[in-house]
């Protein structure tokens, strides 16, 4: 089953596409990082994804076939805005409360535990707690409410390492012993390389890759050679990007095999992550989707 | 990861009823105290009223104390009573009694519409929306709750003025069968509940639809008076010509007090309505007449006084209208707000259902696409 289902997805404000054309077909039960620069439709996407946005045009199912935002998935998926919006005149523990009454799936012992692991305080009101406390709480509330499907938009911005580690790791738990699926954006690529499963680098309001990481990693190499024949290397295999330093040239490229002439050597998440970030028009990987 | 402790118990409407006061006890808060305030005055004015008229041996000849009869009629405190000194009772039981209207769209002003905006100027709605609840429950809830609250803070409010209304208004118009004064039209417990769901309706999509509180307000406060001024100026009069009584009447003859007079006329002896001048000239002759008043005169010479009138007991009936056709545009208003919230944000079924035609083209250009 694919957790997330776009065809021909776009979203437009007024005169402004934030998103175009996006075609998407990402399989449960992974980690998918959410990558692009500021401008690139990824929290359009994640509001769209959230029910909070509905497309201009283009389809956008969930869970396998349903409308976000629809009662069918409304108990199912979990979103946390980048601002996290919390009741800031409300005590933490009437916060909880109160996100139990609103919700029909509510676990009130993760909630307890997680507060606690995390120090937050119950009778403080959330609008005096730090930033990196109401993010924590905000993670906690999505946490609580034990979805399938968990939308996260740059959650880890105002942790610290420490917390950034405690949330990451308790978020892993979730996807291990629950089956939750998430969805991460991110523009820390290094935090997500570590456990993102599925890749989706948005640019200019349009997908560029949509992909496993393991079939982005077997289909890419970074190619190391002269610079006089960098020009010439993407007559041979489709180049992404290339750098140049002195007599050396270090290419991104998809391919399996380097040309002769050239030495290779695997990339990471972020080297792939970055070089398609570097060249906009650099496209599409069609052949390594995975099926729906 | 341990099992799901907790699922909310009750209905929806229970679940959200304790939302709300959870998420909203200062407009709970603010419903009950613009109310009570309005009570409270209310009550005092009505206690003081009636020690004045028990002080002054008139409270016997009160509406409803059943002995209003010659003693009271001729009583020296009545003349007194009638002469003037119930300045204090004749202030309140006039125009300014219309200022109860008030007490609707002030309730609606601090505690009907800023729950919405604050959604919105603070981005909580990001968090709200997307809860099990959806925000169309979520919308009718809240609103459903508080209107719930201030609606019964209107039936108090209004029984008290009603109580007190009756009192004050006889000081006024002393008559043995006065009741609820056709210029409170809009004053009874029964419209003051209609005014306030309509207030409460009508902030909550001024807030839903200007997304802030001051221009909300504002808006608010500029709609909701034009609505009163239409229905208390316009609306009230025409409602009022509606199939009215029609009757001959005696010349000297008083109107019952009770009753709404839409209109009069006279008739000649050939049966045509007279003009004010023809009119005038018979009454000439009339005041001429020897022996009789000049009714017995122009009764014996077969003319005839026409009075187009609304019973007394038909007033109930027309404030039931009133108060159906602010109901009727409270649940406009609540629809208004729920469309406004849905255009924004999906709240759909399965998408094979409603299955979204692709309105761009299908030909987008080299790339992902």
């Amino acid at each position: 089953m694919n957790i997330i289902e776009a065809d021909q997805l776009s979203k437009r404000y007024r005169r402004t596409w934030a998103l175009r054309d996006c075609d998407l077909r990402v399989p449960d039960g992974h980690v998918v990082a959410l990558i692009g620069p500021n401008g690139a439709g990824k929290t359009t996407l994640l509001r769209l994804l959230a029910g909070l946005l509905v497309p201009t045009a283009g389809q956008l199912t969930l869970l396998g076939g349903y409308q976000p935002g629809s009662g069918a998935v409304r108990d199912d998926v979990a979103y946390l805005d980048q601002h996290y919006p919390l009741y800031r005149d409300l005590q933490v523990r009437h916060i909880l409360r109160v996100a139990a009454e609103m919700n029909n799936r509510w676990d009130q012992d993760i909630a307890e535990e997680l507060l606690a692991a995390w120090r937050i305080p119950r009778k403080r009101k959330a609008g005096r707690l730090s930033g990196g406390q109401q993010a924590l709480l905000a993670l906690t509330l999505a946490i609580a409410r034990r979805p399938r499907l968990l939308l996260l938009d740059e959650p880890m911005a105002s942790l610290d390492p420490v917390a950034r580690q405690d949330a990451m790791g308790t978020l892993m738990t979730s996807v291990a012993e629950d089956g939750l699926s998430l969805v991460l954006s991110s523009h820390v690529i290094s935090e997500l390389e570590r456990v993102a499963s599925y890749l989706i680098v948005l640019s200019g309001g349009r997908v560029q890759v949509a992909a496993t990481v393991d079939s982005l990693l077997a289909s890419h190499l970074a190619l190391i050679g002269p610079a006089s024949e960098a020009g010439r290397l993407a007559e041979q295999v489709p180049v992404i990007t290339v750098s140049r330093a002195g007599r050396q040239a270090l290419a991104l490229a998809r391919t399996t095999a380097a040309p002769a002439g050239w030495a290779e050597r695997p990339v990471t998440m972020e080297e792939i992550a970055l070089g398609y970030l570097r060249e906009p028009a650099a496209q599409a990987l069609s052949g390594l989707e995975v099926p729906a | 990861m341990t099992a799901i402790s907790h699922v909310p118990g009750g209905t929806i409407v229970l679940r959200m009823a304790r939302l709300t006061w959870f998420r909203h006890r200062w407009a709970v808060a603010t419903i009950l105290a613009v109310f009570g305030a309005a009570t409270l005055v209310l009550l005092a004015e009505g206690i003081a009223l009636r020690a004045w008229l028990d002080g002054a041996g008139l409270a016997h000849c009160l509406p409803g104390s059943g002995s209003f009869g010659l003693a009271c009629r001729d009583s020296p405190a009545l003349a007194q009573l009638l002469g003037g000194d119930n300045g204090q009772a004749a202030f309140f039981a006039g125009d300014t009694a219309h200022l109860l209207l008030a007490v609707p769209p002030v309730a609606a002003l601090f505690a009907g519409l800023p729950w919405v905006t604050r959604e919105f100027e603070t981005g909580s709605f990001r968090y709200t929306w997307v809860q099990g609840i959806n925000p169309v429950r979520w919308l009718l809830g809240t609103y459903g709750s508080l209107t719930a609250i201030a609606a019964a803070g209107a039936v108090v409010c209004g029984l008290v003025f009603d109580w007190w209304y009756r009192t004050a208004q006889w000081t006024v118009n002393v008559t043995p069968s006065m009741g609820w004064d056709w210029d409170a039209f809009g004053l009874s417990p029964i419209a003051l509940v209609g005014w306030t769901v309509f207030a409460m309706a009508l902030a909550m999509l001024a807030g839903a639809a200007i997304r802030r509180t001051v221009p909300a307000m504002a808006a608010f406060a500029v709609c909701y008076a034009a609505c009163l001024a239409f229905a208390e100026w316009w609306l009230r009069q025409r409602l009022l010509t509606i199939m009215p009584v029609v009757r001959q009447v005696s010349f000297d003859a008083i109107q019952n007090r009770g009753d709404y007079g839409v209109n009069g006329w006279m008739t000649g002896p050939d049966g045509h309505v007279l003009t004010a001048g023809q009119q005038l000239n018979a009454y000439l002759a009339a005041s001429h007449a020897k022996g009789m008043t000049e009714g017995q005169w122009l009764t014996a010479h077969h003319y005839a006084d026409w009075i187009a009138y609304q019973p007394h007991d038909r007033l109930v009936i027309f404030q039931l209208a009133v108060t159906l056709a602010l109901l009727v545009l409270a649940a406009l208003s609540v629809l208004t707000a729920v469309r406004l919230l849905s255009r924004d944000r999906g709240v759909r079924g399965r998408a094979g259902a409603t299955r979204r035609r692709l309105r761009l083209r299908r030909s987008a250009p080299a790339g992902r696409s």
